[in-house]
């Protein structure tokens, strides 16, 4: 009951943020993701989670749009603006490779070169799969839907 | 507290790369132009040249990596938001990412086998094929450095997005849902940003791999990391 009492305080102030300007209710959405996620944080430290609180918490959200509690508006734009400058938040630990910078400079061109062979692997062995695996899917949904009409 | 003066240099200093190469890209739809290349060069080789302290450069700027739980928990949406494709291809989309997952460590081991890298770097490249956030916190499992970490994921993104092109037209990949979890389970982030230049389909398609691989990768690194060793 209080998880539903709690998705109608959400969908009140989804409709009353409406009102609100856009780039407003951009900012509060990203602000309730920051607390979300550090109280998902908090519990996976306290509870010991094998699973880092950031993920346990995509699920509990997963969850939580699925069962219609909190509508998909009131998380929507916070979102999209979070996974898009996804880049900007780790450009920080990436300057912080100049701890390494004699390690990369030694390995650099092997690292490059055996990265590149590896992606390639990586590239072509799962679009291969997929490839293959699609047209099966595929001619399996074909098949079934034909066996269907001819019985009708 | 004091402020630091390089602190809020170096805070404006991301924020302005940043924002400057997207800027730049949206004009110059050049790879080389992508703020997945530009914006860490520009950010490094002002920091290098200037010689400023690491301690000083995270001063604020560790603000913005705090940032990347939050974003990791956005996933949920897209998710959400693309259910019903999810439910078109279960199958195709499972073995997909586990296939995905299983050739980005196991060829990622292969490098460190054949050749003589010290441990903390190739224990680093064994996330490299999935998403920083995710990457992050899966490289411990492997006993792989955060920061050695980002950067190879980083560079194995631009990778996939330089290689896709030719590769696809060589293997004569045709179907975008190949593409796009192809791309999405080898190239992460800027995987998903490619296949969204080839189309709509192969966009969302690649995401939601980034996102699975992601997430398979983080559940399933330790007992990954039991295999190896």
């Amino acid at each position: 009951m209080a998880a539903k009492e709690g998705s109608m305080a959400l969908y009140m102030l989804s409709k009353q943020s409406q009102k609100m300007p856009l780039f407003l209710q951009r900012f509060l959405q990203i602000v309730l993701f920051c607390a979300f996620a550090w109280a998902c944080q908090v519990i996976a430290k306290d509870i010991n989670s094998p699973l880092p609180g950031s993920v346990i918490g995509l699920g509990v959200l997963l969850a939580l749009l699925s069962l219609k509690w909190v509508p998909e508006q009131t998380v929507s734009m916070g979102a999209a603006w979070l996974i898009g400058d996804l880049l900007l938040f780790f450009i920080p630990p990436v300057v912080a490779v100049i701890k390494y910078q004699a390690l990369l400079e030694h390995f650099g061109l092997v690292l490059i070169s055996s990265m590149l062979v590896a992606s390639t692997i990586v590239l072509l062995g799962t679009a291969f799969t997929v490839d293959r695996l699609f047209k099966l899917e595929r001619k399996h949904r074909l098949k079934v839907q034909l066996s269907q009409g001819s019985n009708q | 507290m004091t402020l630091s003066l390089w602190g809020g240099f170096c805070l404006a200093l991301t924020l302005f790369g940043y924002y400057s190469s997207k800027a730049l890209y949206r004009r110059h739809q050049k790879v080389w132009f992508a703020p997945i290349v530009i914006a860490p060069l520009i950010i490094l080789c002002v920091v290098m040249t200037l010689n400023i302290p690491l301690a000083d450069y995270f001063k604020y700027t560790h603000w913005l990596a705090a940032l990347l739980a939050p974003a990791t928990i956005a996933f949920a949406v897209p998710i959400y938001r693309e259910r019903a494709l999810i439910k078109q291809y279960p199958i195709t989309l499972s073995v997909g990412v586990l296939v995905g997952l299983l050739l980005g460590i196991g060829s990622s081991w292969l490098v460190g086998y054949f050749t003589s890298m010290p441990a903390e770097l190739s224990n680093s490249l064994m996330v490299r094929s999935v998403s920083t956030p995710f990457a992050i916190v899966a490289t411990s499992s492997f006993g792989g450095v955060p920061e050695l970490t980002a950067m190879l994921v980083l560079i194995t993104g631009v990778m996939g997005m330089l290689i896709c092109e030719p590769l696809f037209k060589v293997a004569k990949i045709r179907s975008s849902v190949a593409k796009g979890v192809a791309l999405g389970a080898s190239a992460h982030g800027a995987g998903a940003a490619k296949a969204s230049e080839i189309g709509r389909q192969e966009g969302v398609i690649a995401s939601l791999t980034m996102i699975f691989t992601g997430i398979a990768m983080v559940i399933m690194a330790p007992a990954f990391a039991y295999i190896i060793n």
